[in-house]
């Protein structure tokens, strides 16, 4: 109940804004309201976000704000960023293990933790982008 | 709404800083390095070779098999050292690396200035300029082509696969590899052999102790040798004309000592190696044994490779960044190599004013140039490079010092090593030997017809004092000139050295290779570098500074004892050989111990347990335990205070072995003499013993001493107990990671064994990073295969440029 009224408000706060912003907004909201195009866009932006952190880091802080921008709230869209960086964390401890060395990866220690806590802290960094539009 | 704005724009503010700070500040280079999927250092652990790669040189192909051996083999012999530069660029290349930055003094370059002290030295040594002049002299050789091609396949791997984790960490790509790499890295091994301070450390105690207790610290003879060339082998005389002639160069100032003191190899290097005879090994064919000790790093010093070339099979191991194989087999023969500590290095003082010094009659000019250091993260420093005649001049706080060292010239040893690859029986093994002139060696080898040979190698000099030979472990007055090497001329290939130059052959500059110690089919020989003749026998001066005596007289003692009691030298008896464990210093010391520990109830119990010791070094003995812990406190106990009162370091310490065989009566007792010495460090032993938490002495001895050079931790080896000391036959010293870098032991007519001290692969996610670690430790061989093994890795495809070079 308090996601959906920080959802209103958020919503009446477009109608100050014009424009292309305001297309964004409103794209976005249909994104958030509509379960079945919620899924596929969540789908899409956990790919491409995926695809981009292959490529450099910054992909996961986008990775993070596309996943977070199809949430209903800031609050929502932080633990969507959040879970996004498992499943990066996920996938990248799966290659390791597909390659056979995910124990020497984690014998890393505190290097390996970095890499855990970049995995998890860029893609929230990300979804702060939903209390921005 | 006036609030929700500014919330956005924190937020906004937040992301963006966030991003920005990510893409700009230093935080970069770890995200770069550290984030996963697109992080660098995350890259070669989903490493998978290329399976074809195109090769210059022509067509070869590389199998590895279940241990990560590359098994190369080719029909031409360039293609072949292509090959090999390509699996050692990709196995080994930080390794590669980090041995030519560390020789040539650019380490500073990618890892700051924690190691520009070392980069300095590097550099006034002058080790780059050395190899420069080396590979000089070699163009136009049969090696030239093969280096180039080796070159080649190392910087194909450097381009063509991914660089292994270190580079990821340093975040810095390699260089391309030259030819001068290789002979830098030789240079380097050469310098861990043969280089040393020994004859300016024990200046420095003699000013210190005077020299009579010095002489304590340093002895020139140990007692109880059992050398390699014993009467049995009816050696005869080398010849020579040594006389007892007194130099008077130095003293050298204690800044340049300390400086040159730091950096001196490790004082403990030592190996073993047996030849047995096919009749006494009971078979067709002799028995060959070496056991380097060297530095035990992950990964191991040593390379091992099998290659199947146009006109050669050889299996063995090389120093990663030298193509051939070092210590091996081939189809002829097999052969090892133990260090001879022949005194190859000279010190020299001068009549110095300015930048010129007088040399004899002359006044010289020092040929100095600048050298800038590149610092990474650091400013750069610029250090100035000076030579005299003799070599190298260091030079610290108004002193200075030349250096005259056989490795600073142009060598032959590649060549050397190339051709004993090749060598088709003992005749072309010592013709190939001839040409081993740096670092000094005790080489063994046998064929398959059942010849053998123990044969000293190197350009050892003849330092003449007023035309009189005279010993080298003194410190020379370079102006007067006396210790001169007559033909000697460093960085470039000495006239002395030709052929038919012969300077002045009346009075040569070095001992002729016909009168280095050798013995052609000896029943049985063991060399552990120990002295290798009685004085009397030699008329030359070859060294100062033997081993001590313990690995040399125990493995004449296993083997004697087996001769008396007619059973075979074989295989399975050599391996337990290899496998001994008792400590001679033990079986000098543990009684005199024991009865000073029973004056005291409360050693009582110690007392027993060390007297009913076997003297072993086993890992599951509580005794052995005690005789470490009480060897290092009694070491302390006799030198700890008179070293610290007298502002010496530990890199003054004395060579191992002497503090062991101080006489009773020796001056470096104090007055309450031996047993309270030995009783105040076995009370000192039993409380760092307790503090430890140790029981038995595979607690403290295990190969978690063994570490990577970057020091990180996951880099080094698991932990597994692992017996001996390092004055034990099987070898190993856990407090400076030293011991078998590659224990081998060939039955020209049976099975070929051998094992690494940790794994094939230098790549820290390979299986084969540290998979023979835990045998090592075990004291386990692998049995060697002499056909070629494993699934085709990698298929180098000859180009139009290879073809056009058989036309």
């Amino acid at each position: 109940m308090r996601d959906a009224q920080q959802s209103t408000s958020d919503g009446d706060g477009s109608g100050q804004s014009t424009g292309a912003l305001a297309g964004v907004r409103r794209a976005g909201r249909s994104l958030r309201e509509d379960p079945a195009r919620h899924w596929g866009a969540l789908v899409l932006a956990v790919l491409v976000g995926l695809g981009l952190a292959t490529l450099h880091w910054v992909g996961l802080v986008v990775g993070g704000a596309l996943v977070g921008l199809l949430a209903r709230s800031l609050r929502r869209a932080l633990v969507g960023g959040l879970g996004f960086g498992a499943l990066v964390v996920l996938v990248w401890a799966g290659s390791f293990a597909l390659a056979g060395t995910l124990g020497s990866v984690i014998a890393m220690g505190q290097l390996s933790a970095l890499g855990v806590a970049i995995g998890l802290l860029a893609p929230t960094l990300g979804s702060l982008a939903r209390g921005v539009v | 709404m006036k609030h929700q704005a500014t919330r956005r724009a924190v937020l906004g503010g937040v992301l963006g800083a966030g991003v920005a700070g990510g893409l700009l500040s230093p935080v970069s280079t770890y995200l770069r390095q550290f984030a996963p999927l697109s992080g660098s250092v995350w890259s070669p652990a989903r490493f998978d070779r290329q399976s074809t790669v195109d090769s210059p040189h022509g067509p070869a192909s590389v199998r590895y098999d279940d241990r990560g051996v590359p098994h190369v083999s080719a029909d031409d012999e360039e293609a072949l050292y292509f090959a090999v530069g390509y699996v050692q660029g990709t196995d080994r290349l930080f390794q590669l690396d980090l041995q030519r930055r560390l020789t040539s003094g650019r380490l500073s370059e990618v890892v700051g200035d924690v190691t520009l002290e070392s980069d300095e030295f590097h550099r006034q040594m002058q080790f780059r300029q050395a190899a420069e002049a080396t590979v000089d002299h070699l163009r136009g050789t049969a090696v030239e082509p093969l280096l180039e091609a080796y070159a080649d396949g190392v910087n194909a791997a450097i381009d063509g696969e991914s660089l292994p984790l270190e580079f990821q960490l340093l975040d810095y790509e390699p260089e391309p590899w030259t030819l001068a790499d290789t002979i830098v890295t030789e240079k380097l091994i050469a310098w861990g052999l043969t280089g040393g301070f020994r004859t300016l450390r024990k200046a420095r105690v003699r000013e210190a102790f005077g020299e009579e207790r010095a002489e304590d610290l340093f002895p020139f003879r140990f007692d109880d040798v059992e050398p390699i060339v014993r009467d049995h082998h009816d050696a005869g005389d080398f010849g020579g004309d040594l006389t007892d002639g007194v130099a008077s160069g130095g003293p050298v100032g204690q800044s340049v000592a300390e400086t040159l003191a730091a950096f001196a190899p490790p004082r403990s290097y030592g190996s073993n190696s047996w030849l047995v005879d096919a009749d006494l090994a009971e078979g067709e064919a002799p028995i060959v044994s070496n056991d380097p000790h060297l530095d035990l790093q992950a990964p191991p010093i040593w390379y091992e490779m099998h290659l199947d070339g146009p006109d050669h099979r050889v299996r063995g191991v090389t120093f990663p960044g030298v193509p051939f194989v070092i210590v091996g087999e081939n189809d002829h023969g097999a052969w090892g190599f133990t260090n001879a500590n022949a005194d190859v290095i000279d010190f020299y003082t001068y009549d110095r004013d300015g930048e010129t010094y007088q040399y004899g009659d002359e006044e010289r000019t020092f040929d100095v140039e600048t050298s800038e250091i590149e610092v990474s993260g650091g400013e750069n420093e610029d250090i100035e490079l000076r030579r005299s005649v003799h070599g190298p001049v260091v030079e610290e706080a108004d002193h200075e010092v030349g250096v005259a060292w056989t490795g600073h010239a142009a060598t032959e040893t590649t060549l050397a090593i190339y051709e004993l690859t090749h060598s088709e029986g003992v005749e072309a093994a010592v013709d190939a030997i001839a040409k081993f002139e740096s670092p000094t060696q005790n080489v063994v080898y046998a064929d398959r017809s059942g010849e053998t040979r123990f044969q000293m190698t190197g350009r050892i000099p003849i330092r003449r004092i007023d035309g009189e030979a005279v010993r080298g472990n003194q410190i020379f007055d370079g102006s007067a000139p006396e210790g001169e090497w007559n033909g000697f001329e460093p960085f470039s290939r000495p006239a002395a050295w030709g052929e038919s130059s012969g300077t002045e052959p009346d009075r040569p500059g070095f001992v002729p290779f016909a009168a280095n110690p050798h013995v052609a089919n000896p029943d049985y020989l063991a060399a552990a570098n120990q002295q290798i003749a009685p004085d009397d026998q030699l008329g030359y001066y070859y060294g100062a500074g033997y081993a001590p005596p313990y690995r040399g007289r125990r493995i004449y003692e296993l083997l004697d004892e087996r001769v008396a009691s007619g059973e075979p030298l074989d295989l399975d008896f050599l391996r337990e050989v290899g496998r001994d464990t008792v400590d001679g210093r033990a079986v000098d010391l543990v009684d005199p111990l024991v009865a000073a520990a029973r004056e005291d109830e409360d050693l009582t119990e110690t007392a027993d347990l060390l007297a009913d010791w076997d003297r072993r070094m086993d890992p599951d003995s509580e005794a052995a335990l005690v005789f470490d812990y009480w060897l290092a406190a009694y070491r302390e106990e006799l030198i700890g205070d008179a070293y610290e009162a007298a502002d010496l370091d530990e890199d003054f310490h004395p060579p191992d072995g002497a503090l062991e065989q101080l006489p009773p009566d020796s001056r470096w007792f104090d007055p309450a003499g031996r047993p309270a010495a030995m009783r105040s460090a076995l009370q000192d032993a039993l409380e760092s013993i307790d503090e430890d938490g140790h029981e038995v002495y595979g607690d403290a001895s295990t190969t978690a001493a063994i570490e990577h050079p970057l020091g990180l931790g996951f880099l080094g080896y698991p932990d597994h107990p692992r017996g001996g000391s390092e004055v034990t036959v099987q070898n190993y010293n856990y407090r400076v990671s030293r011991g078998g870098s590659w224990e081998m032991q060939v039955d020209l007519d049976g099975e070929y064994l051998a094992i690494l001290p940790g794994g094939n692969s230098g790549r820290y996610f390979s299986e084969h990073y540290d998979d023979q670690v835990g045998e090592w430790a075990a004291g386990e061989y692998r049995s060697l295969s002499r056909d070629l093994e494993g699934d085709l890795a990698v298929e180098f495809e000859g180009t139009d440029e290879s073809a056009g070079d058989g036309e």
